[in-house]
């Protein structure tokens, strides 16, 4: 039995190789993966598509066995009912059983998850009124929306009232409304002491909700922590923007700045220190009759991070 | 156990009893049964046998595609809709989920067998032809059949796509009642390879001949309880194998 | 709520109200025109003799063939040989009463289902009066009692065809035995057994048997076969008569009777009887005949 400070998830190595086609030609889906999820932490999974976040979900959930290395979900593997029985998982793209609704289907889950039968009825209701599927509760399930699809997907997951919610792309599909509410319901989570670990390509929601990342690219962890660490929270660019300068200073501006954009009659420099930004004060200073009219300082956000790990990937042989 | 397998078992019946191809079988099989009464004038005295024979050949045949026809789907259609992923994420052992299937699949197949069973019965009270309840044995011997070979479908669902399990299965149904002949062909060949890979093949595939009382039933001759008790052991032994080995095969299984 | 304020134009190229028509009736006619040439494909066929009968022969395949396709599905596959069967006999009946495959279809029927009992009952006396073959019957009857050692009716007919084909009283007599002792066996068995035991071959007898035959089956096929043959009997019968009648007169009188009224004149016979088939009995060289033709005797 899993003590509370051990952590929930423990990755260690992991590497997954399929082989497919006659050729049995190998594709290295997972390389020498190792992370921890800590209790009571919301943890993005982040990736571009591909990365093979999917095929280590599924390592997590015992579908898939890794080649080497291993897993552990509360301290035991992957297909062991008992660390099944205190985690809910929500698949990529949701598929249910046309014929039943909404109702139906959750009671089956319950069933499968050893919920009480005292307790179920009132899981049920509860959770159909905490997504919003109150009205379609006795719709058979041919008929829903892939929103609607979405959020009993994660009402399934979670009937079981789990320690662990395992998603898998959870906002896939959904409309800016629909993407709220799941970071709602995940932060909701969190602060109800579940742990909270979900895989995305969506920068925005890892930035907004996580309390940890990890980034895997081509199969590879590129990096794992807090996004305040990750994120050093240095300068790393300054924007100037100036007005009024005329094509002679403009050419002396344009030595010391990086980069330069004209638009309209205003000229944007980008320089990367603050002894850049005093040397075109001092330039526009000198000449006189420009206007600076912004100073934006730039912090490296998630995007630009990713950019540039990827880019460096994609520079290997 | 019983709340994860029944759950399992009453969804999977669910879901195959609305099969069109089910609803489709059942209703040509009461169709080829109700065209007894075409036969009748034809017959010159032998109505009797003709439409007790035509009644319970369609009740095996149609309940046998069904078998292989929708048992043939039963795990691949998880799997390939994904429905899958979902299920074994919750705390349900891998043999419960084949033992679900399986029984929820029998379920649909007794309920098959009862409502033909029961239109056969119709068909004979209509035709006077008398309809005493000992024909009922050659159904519960169909059943026996049945649960050997939905165990042999199930199997094959577990690693081939339909239509290459149910083209499988209806092989083993096939040679399952060519077992007789094979057994008689090798005692008669001197060859003692061939006589031992026959025998080895005769004890090993399921000798579905055991479950063909039908002449017997149709002429009202005597039949022997332990020989029926003794195949309906036989049914449960075997099938019992099968979804052993079902379940290996579907422990080793990554999606 | 919005309403439409002009009406949606009408897409170009969009086809009129007759448009779906066009399609159903070219399909009507397609149809029609596949059953027409059906038809005279049929009747091209139907031309062919040699295709008739390697199409008789067609439907009768090998025996092992049609057990092992008809998987476990063997009795019903019997019944539809049984039905085929029928219908051969039924139309060379009505034709050239010549029944070359009726032996073999009864062997592959038999072989499919051996309890089969009405095959065999119905088999072994057909092929034995309709297609002349005793000897073939009673093969067919020991392979039906040996399927079915149980049963009374096939050594009753196997007795039948003895007593009255082959004239094998001995042999008759025993078959007629063994069928008594058989549960639910006849009860007339036994005095059959008697009588053939007796040696007695006279017509009356042989009338009897058929009436019993007659009377114990439901097949309207061998029902009419039994009427058949208490006809040929009743010819049979006259004509021994008649004939003893004339060697009566030539005995006495030194001569042959002009006719057949000379005798009933004389008091050789009482009565000329009615021939069976609508005839009419004449003398000729000493020899009673009659006017209905071998081939019409029906």
């Amino acid at each position: 039995m899993a003590s509370l400070s051990e952590p929930v998830i423990s990755v260690t190595r992991l590497s997954k190789v399929y082989r497919s086609g006659f050729r049995m030609k190998r594709i290295q889906a997972l390389t020498d993966i190792s992370l921890e999820v800590e209790r009571g932490e919301i943890f993005g999974f982040l990736g571009p598509n591909g990365a093979g976040k999917t095929t280590f979900i599924k390592v997590l959930m015992g579908l898939t066995e890794p080649t080497t290395g291993g897993a552990l979900v509360f301290g035991r593997p992957p297909r062991d009912a008992a660390a099944k029985a205190r985690l809910g998982f929500l698949p990529e793209s949701p598929y249910f059983y046309d014929h039943l609704t909404a109702r139906e289907f959750l009671s089956l889950a319950t069933r499968l998850s050893a919920v009480p039968k005292s307790e179920a009825a009132g899981r049920i209701t509860g959770l159909l009124r905490l997504l919003r599927m109150e009205i379609a509760a006795d719709v058979q399930m041919r008929g829903f929306s892939r929103g609607m699809l979405q959020r009993m997907g994660i009402a399934q997951a979670l009937v079981a009232d789990p320690e662990l919610v395992v998603l898998d792309e959870p906002m896939g599909g959904l409309d800016p409304i629909g993407r709220k509410e799941f970071r709602d319901i995940i932060v909701d989570l969190r602060d109800r002491g579940k742990t909270v670990f979900f895989s995305t390509h969506i920068l925005s929601d890892v930035e907004m909700i996580c309390d940890r990342v990890g980034i895997v690219i081509e199969g590879r962890m590129a990096e794992v922590g807090r996004l305040s660490e990750i994120l050093t929270g240095e300068v790393e660019s300054v924007e100037v923007t100036v007005r009024g300068v005329t094509g002679k200073t403009q050419k002396i501006l344009e030595r010391v700045s990086r980069h330069t954009i004209k638009s309209g009659d205003e000229l944007l420099l980008t320089v990367k220190s603050e002894e850049e930004v005093e040397k075109i004060m001092a330039i526009c200073r000198e000449v006189g009759g420009i206007r600076v009219v912004g100073i934006v300082p730039h912090r490296p956000t998630l995007e630009d991070y990713f950019m540039a790990h990827v880019a460096q990937a994609g520079r290997k042989p | 156990m019983i709340e994860r397998v029944s759950g399992i078992a009453l969804n999977t019946f669910r879901e195959s009893i609305r099969d069109k191809v089910l609803v489709t079988l059942i209703v040509f099989a009461v169709l080829v049964m109700g065209s007894a009464r075409v036969i009748q004038p034809l017959a010159l005295g032998e109505e009797a046998k003709i439409v007790k024979d035509l009644g319970l050949s369609a009740i095996t045949l149609f309940c046998v595609l069904i078998s292989i026809l929708v048992g043939g789907r039963i795990v691949y259609r998880e799997v390939e809709k994904r429905t899958i992923y979902i299920i074994l994420a919750k705390p349900v052992r891998r043999w419960e989920f084949i033992l679900g299937k399986y029984l929820g699949l029998m379920a649909v197949l007794v309920v098959s067998l009862a409502v033909m069973t029961a239109a056969f019965y119709a068909i004979l009270l209509v035709l006077g032809v008398g309809a005493p309840l000992y024909l009922m044995l050659a159904v519960l011997m169909t059943l026996f059949q049945l649960a050997i070979l939905t165990a042999v479908a199930v199997q094959f669902s577990t690693f081939s796509t339909p239509i290459t399990g149910a083209v499988f299965t209806f092989a083993v149904y096939f040679v399952g009642h060519l077992l007789r002949d094979l057994k008689l062909l090798a005692a008669m060949n001197p060859s003692p390879v061939v006589k031992v890979v026959s025998y080895i093949l005769y004890y090993a595939l399921p000798n579905l001949g055991n479950f063909n009382i039908r002449p017997e039933v149709v002429y009202g001759a005597p039949l022997d309880p332990l020989a029926l008790l003794f195949s309906g052991l036989y049914a449960l032994v075997y099938t019992a194998t099968l979804l052993l080995i079902s379940t290996l095969i579907f422990n080793r299984k990554e999606f | 709520m919005l309403t439409e304020v002009t009406p949606r134009p009408r897409p170009p190229g969009r086809a009129g109200p007759l448009a779906g028509v066009l399609p159903a009736v070219l399909i009507v006619w397609g149809f029609v025109g596949a059953y027409l040439l059906q038809l005279s494909i049929d009747r091209a066929g139907e031309d062919r003799l040699r295709e008739k009968a390697v199409a008789e022969m067609a439907y009768f395949p090998s025996g092992r063939f049609v057990s092992q396709s008809s998987i476990e599905f063997q009795s019903l596959a019997a019944d539809f040989v049984w039905l085929r069967g029928i219908q051969y006999y039924g139309y060379h009946l009505m034709s050239d009463r010549k029944y070359e495959w009726l032996g073999h279809v009864f062997d592959i029927l038999t072989s499919l289902d051996p309890g089969f009992v009405g095959a065999y009952h119905f088999g072994g006396i057909t092929l034995a009066w309709d297609a002349g073959k005793p000897h073939e019957a009673m093969d067919f009857l020991v392979k039906g009692m040996k399927a079915n050692p149980m049963n009374w009716q096939i050594p009753f007919d196997a007795g039948f065809i003895c007593y009255m084909l082959l004239r094998d009283y001995g042999r008759a007599s025993t078959f007629f035995e063994a069928a008594s002792k058989m549960p639910n066996a006849w009860f007339i068995l036994s005095r059959w057994a008697a009588i053939a035991k007796a040696k007695s071959g006279d017509f009356q007898t042989a009338r009897d048997m058929w009436v019993d035959i007659l009377k114990g089956t439901e097949n309207r096929a061998l029902k009419a076969l039994v009427v058949r043959q208490l006809r040929n009997l009743d010819l049979t019968e006259s004509t021994d008569r008649l004939q003893k009648a004339v060697f009566s007169f030539q005995e006495d009188r030194k001569r042959m009777p002009t006719d057949l009224r000379e005798l009933q004149a004389t008091g050789y016979v009482e009565r000329i009887p009615e021939e069976p088939y609508g005839g009419r009995f004449y003398l000729k060289d000493g020899k009673v005949l009659t006017t209905t033709p071998p081939n019409q005797r029906e």
